[in-house]
């Protein structure tokens, strides 16, 4: 790893990981308490209210690549890349309606590959799994990998160590308090989020001179500020459709609307759709403020948490540690319980073991969190590729999923054969994109062939859907 | 006018000497000479890239090096862009336009500076326009496209058979 001046000395960072580490396990074993049933451990007794719900939605989505892949958006895109970052908003927006509708149709559903394998039949939906189980752990080496980063930009600790330390926390709290841990933590962390994002707005907009900023990117990054930057205009709709893709297909979202009290799902992810907007035009202006602030980025996806602690100072410094390890945990913790509910469920449950007491499938679930810990672990540690070339490669997969999820919803003529043909083209061909013409044309590519495939398959269909099978209770 | 001339040319030799050792070509200590790491790749059509360093492994134990990373459009550096001076082992760099890139670097410590480095060359090409504009008008189908189908599936869903047990409104 390429030598980076830390901001805070690394004592300071080790009490502020040691303090918050504690608080989060804390809470996990508080709030695991309540979690008596196996209902109550994966969705937290479908019982969550609108403050929650909107809560945890947004921490969620807030990540490491809202806080650490935005920023470098910008620096790599420009002004197109800080908006293409926030129109991942849209997939909040529009999973809006869905929650609803997932709730209508499947009152006792647990996972979204519950939805799948009743909608579509087995071929696609194992498909579906691989691309959903691949996705979920690539989103958590990406994280895993952004602590690491964060570590050592912030505090000079070695990145494995910092890795090691926020992947153990989250899975200590997951594992012992279920989904209630996880949407309680995100509501403590969504509050830090966003005190220290106003906190870090207002010192960057102190501290940043408009007209030094617009001469340095005019001088030393003039395609930062070119409304014509071709990659960039190719990352907007990419990036879109990628955010669409990992809600739409994502147990870490279908959990919620399961978990959501009814009527409750459309408005919390309204509001956390809104809510999210600004985050990432935040995030990547201050990296866009990098150059005229004198400061070297060695990695593209450093450069948010090195501008905010630089632009702070060393008590500001605690902020920033305190906001992407809140970012951090509030993803983890999902990731590990939303991707251990899909194993448990429609893996363990499902194919192999159907008669299961609760009391095993708790236990294969604690298992299933713990294994993802160490795996996700051990393909963190060489720190191989950066955040978003990690995350970005299962961009066609997720992107390939839209339409099916999406027609199966609502068109009774969505085909089994027409969705698993549009995820596994699209996914092929989106792969290729993303070798020949790079990561920010993937998703768009996947999702595009996948589209087409879908209503070409629904228009020659002549079945009909019928949607009580979708209540599987 | 005989005795200026030889001492013309010698101010202008003592000139030259002092401009070329201020501007490092001339190697003026035994300090080593970092060496380029990446990029891995010397083409981009994104306009940016990661350019890293390291000293030789014999001193790389030493950490008061610092570091200056020049960008030159000419393969002799004739007119020179400082990218990056400090301790760093790296910078990344963003935003660059389309033409030939030169970069060299060199090692400065106690006021002493190495020899250059090996030039490395980078070739930024972005993509076309036209590619970025087709792919854009599709993306914008895609998306307009699925805001139908969502919009247009929950005006329509009230006809729906609800499943058996689901109350609505709960």
């Amino acid at each position: 790893m390429e030598h980076q001046s830390a901001i805070l000395e690394s004592t300071i960072g080790w009490i502020l990981l040691g303090g918050l580490g504690i608080l989060w396990i804390y809470l996990g074993f508080y709030w695991g308490k309540k979690a008596k049933s196996m209902e109550g451990y994966m969705l937290a007794g479908r019982n969550v209210g609108l403050a929650l719900g909107t809560a945890t939605a947004m921490a969620t989505w807030i990540t490491s690549n809202t806080t650490m892949l935005a920023p470098q958006f910008a620096l790599e895109l420009g002004i197109w890349g800080m908006i293409a970052y926030s129109t991942a908003s849209f997939g909040l927006l529009l999973f809006a309606p869905l929650a609803k509708r997932i709730r209508r149709l499947m009152p006792k559903g647990y996972t979204s590959g519950d939805f799948i394998r009743l909608r579509y039949g087995k071929p696609a939906w194992i498909v579906f799994l691989v691309i959903s189980i691949f996705y979920g752990f690539t989103w958590l080496i990406s994280m895993g990998m952004a602590g690491g980063i964060l570590m050592y930009a912030l505090a000079g600790i070695p990145y494995e160590i910092g890795m090691t330390a926020i992947l153990f926390v989250c899975v200590v709290y997951t594992l012992f308090g279920g989904l209630y841990a996880v949407i309680g933590t995100d509501y403590i962390q969504s509050i830090i989020i966003l005190i220290g994002i106003v906190i870090v707005g207002i010192g960057v907009l102190s501290y940043a001179d408009f007209s030094q900023i617009h001469t340095d990117l005019f001088q030393e990054k003039p395609m930062l500020i070119n409304i014509l930057l071709p990659a960039a205009i190719m990352a907007i709709f990419n990036n879109l459709l990628f955010g669409i893709g990992e809600i739409f297909h994502s147990n870490v979202w279908w959990s919620r609307a399961f978990a959501m009290r009814d009527n409750v799902g459309k408005k919390a992810y309204t509001l956390a759709g809104f809510f999210w907007i600004p985050v990432p035009i935040a995030a990547g202006f201050i990296a866009l403020a990098s150059g005229a602030l004198g400061i070297n980025v060695t990695s593209p996806d450093m450069v948010g948490p090195l501008v905010a602690a630089n632009v702070l100072g060393k008590v500001g410094s605690i902020v920033v540690f305190a906001v992407f390890f809140c970012s951090l945990a509030s993803s983890i913790d999902s990731l590990l319980a939303a991707t251990s509910d899909l194993i448990t469920e429609d893996i363990y449950r499902k194919l192999m073991n159907p008669k299961a007491s609760e009391k095993k499938l708790r236990r294969v679930s604690a298992g299933i969190i713990v294994g993802l810990g160490v795996l996700t672990w051990a393909v963190c540690m060489p720190h191989i590729g950066t955040l978003a070339t990690v995350l970005f490669f299962a961009g066609p997969m997720v992107g390939s999923t839209i339409w099916p999820i999406a027609s199966g919803l609502f068109w009774k003529k969505a085909s089994a054969s027409g969705a698993l043909v549009a995820m596994v083209t699209g996914i092929v061909i989106g792969l290729i994109a993303y070798f020949k013409l790079g990561w920010y044309t993937a998703s768009l590519i996947g999702a595009a062939v996948s589209m087409i495939i879908t209503i070409f398959f629904t228009a020659f269909s002549k079945k009909q859907f019928d949607w009580r099978r979708l209540n599987e209770a | 006018m005989y005795l200026k001339i030889p001492g013309l040319i010698i101010f202008l030799l003592f000139l030259s000497v002092m401009v070329s050792a201020q501007e490092g070509d001339v190697a003026v200590s035994a300090i080593a000479a970092p060496e380029f790491e990446s990029p891995d790749s010397n083409f981009t059509n994104s306009g940016s890239i990661k350019i890293s360093w390291k000293l030789p492994e014999s001193i790389a134990a030493e950490n008061n090096y610092t570091y200056v990373l020049q960008q030159s459009l000419s393969p002799d550096f004739d007119s020179v862009k400082i990218r990056y001076s400090g301790p760093d082992l790296a910078t990344y760099i963003s935003g660059l336009k389309n033409g030939t890139y030169n970069y060299r670097v060199r090692s400065v410590r106690d006021g002493k500076t190495s020899p250059w480095s090996e030039v490395i060359v980078v070739t930024v090409e972005h993509h076309s326009l036209q590619l970025a504009f087709i792919l854009f008008g599709l993306g914008a189908i895609v998306f307009i496209a699925t805001v139908f189908v969502v919009v247009k599936g929950v005006r329509g869903q009230s006809s729906d058979p609800l499943p058996g047990n689901f109350k609505q409104g709960g």
